[in-house]
């Protein structure tokens, strides 16, 4: 039995190379289908409303340093029974809320990381405002806790702005 | 007709390093921000610590709260790179599929 052969080198007339028109084309389509698939996704999409999430937690986090800091340093911890009782369990709140909404999206481990450790960070400013020494609210610490904030949200606001990036072609 | 795969992968290849660029200059400032960031961070916390307006224990504290800022600032970088990465490695794909199907065009 005799099976087709083709010729394995280039037509030097037509400049194509062989296998044959029939088959390259075949490969080509193969080829051209594999790779139309072929697309990564390894971050989730921007998303306008945990940047304005993060907008609403900064106002809330800034206010509060600046209002304490506004007090006299004898009158801070009253005012934390008293006027500016339910601010720091307000913020709470809202990172709480917004570190669940980063967890129920898809492929967002940053900015998951960046919710909890600034929640954390502020549980722990809280309780050590309660709880802690002398110099838990002096004007140094507060300074310091602020700027550790702002820290965090900064990375909050650049983890999600980043994945601007990942859609522009 | 003839098509040069050599070309169609250099085009792709440039395609992706152009969408990629962009990530690589904002992780670059991200990392200097950052830095910065940081230094004044435990800068103000080494003050005020000298200056006994921060107790050691609360210096303790805080030094350990500057860490996990550390930590959030090194995840935004990881959200960078990782945008920056996908951009290029998508762009590449997109640009090799159409030099293909445009090859293909042809050929039919």
């Amino acid at each position: 039995m005799d099976f087709p052969s083709y010729p394995l080198t280039a037509s030097r007339s037509t400049g194509l190379a062989h296998p044959p028109h029939g088959w390259r084309q075949f490969l080509l389509a193969w080829a051209v289908l594999l790779l139309s698939g072929c697309s990564v996704f390894w971050i989730s999409a921007y998303d306008k409303e945990a940047a304005d999430r993060t907008t609403e937690i900064s106002k809330q986090v800034i206010k509060f340093y600046q209002d304490m800091l506004a007090l006299d340093a004898d009158k801070r911890k009253p005012a934390l029974g008293t006027t500016l009782a339910s601010r720091e369990g307000d913020v709470e709140s809202l990172m709480r809320v917004h570190l669940l909404k980063e967890e129920a999206r898809q492929k967002n481990e940053a900015s998951i990381k960046v919710a909890t450790n600034m929640l954390a960070s502020w549980r722990e400013f809280a309780a050590n405002h309660r709880k802690g020494d002398k110099t838990a609210l002096t004007d140094e610490t507060l300074d310091a806790e602020r700027s550790i904030m702002e820290r965090h949200l900064r990375s909050a606001f650049t983890a999600e702005e980043a994945k601007k990036l990942a859609s522009s072609n | 007709m003839a098509f040069d795969l050599g070309t169609i992968f250099k085009d792709a290849l440039q395609a992706g390093v152009t969408a990629a660029k962009p990530g690589g200059k904002a992780a670059e400032d991200w990392v200097r921000e950052s830095a910065k960031a940081n230094e004044k961070s435990l800068k103000a916390i080494a003050e005020g610590m000298l200056n006994r307006k921060i107790s050691k224990e609360t210096g303790a504290m805080l030094l350990r709260e500057s860490n996990r800022a550390l930590e959030s600032e090194a995840a935004a970088l990881s959200a960078i790179l990782k945008a920056a990465a996908q951009a290029g490695v998508n762009a590449f794909f997109g640009s090799l599929t159409s030099a293909l199907s445009a090859a293909l065009k042809i050929a039919l």
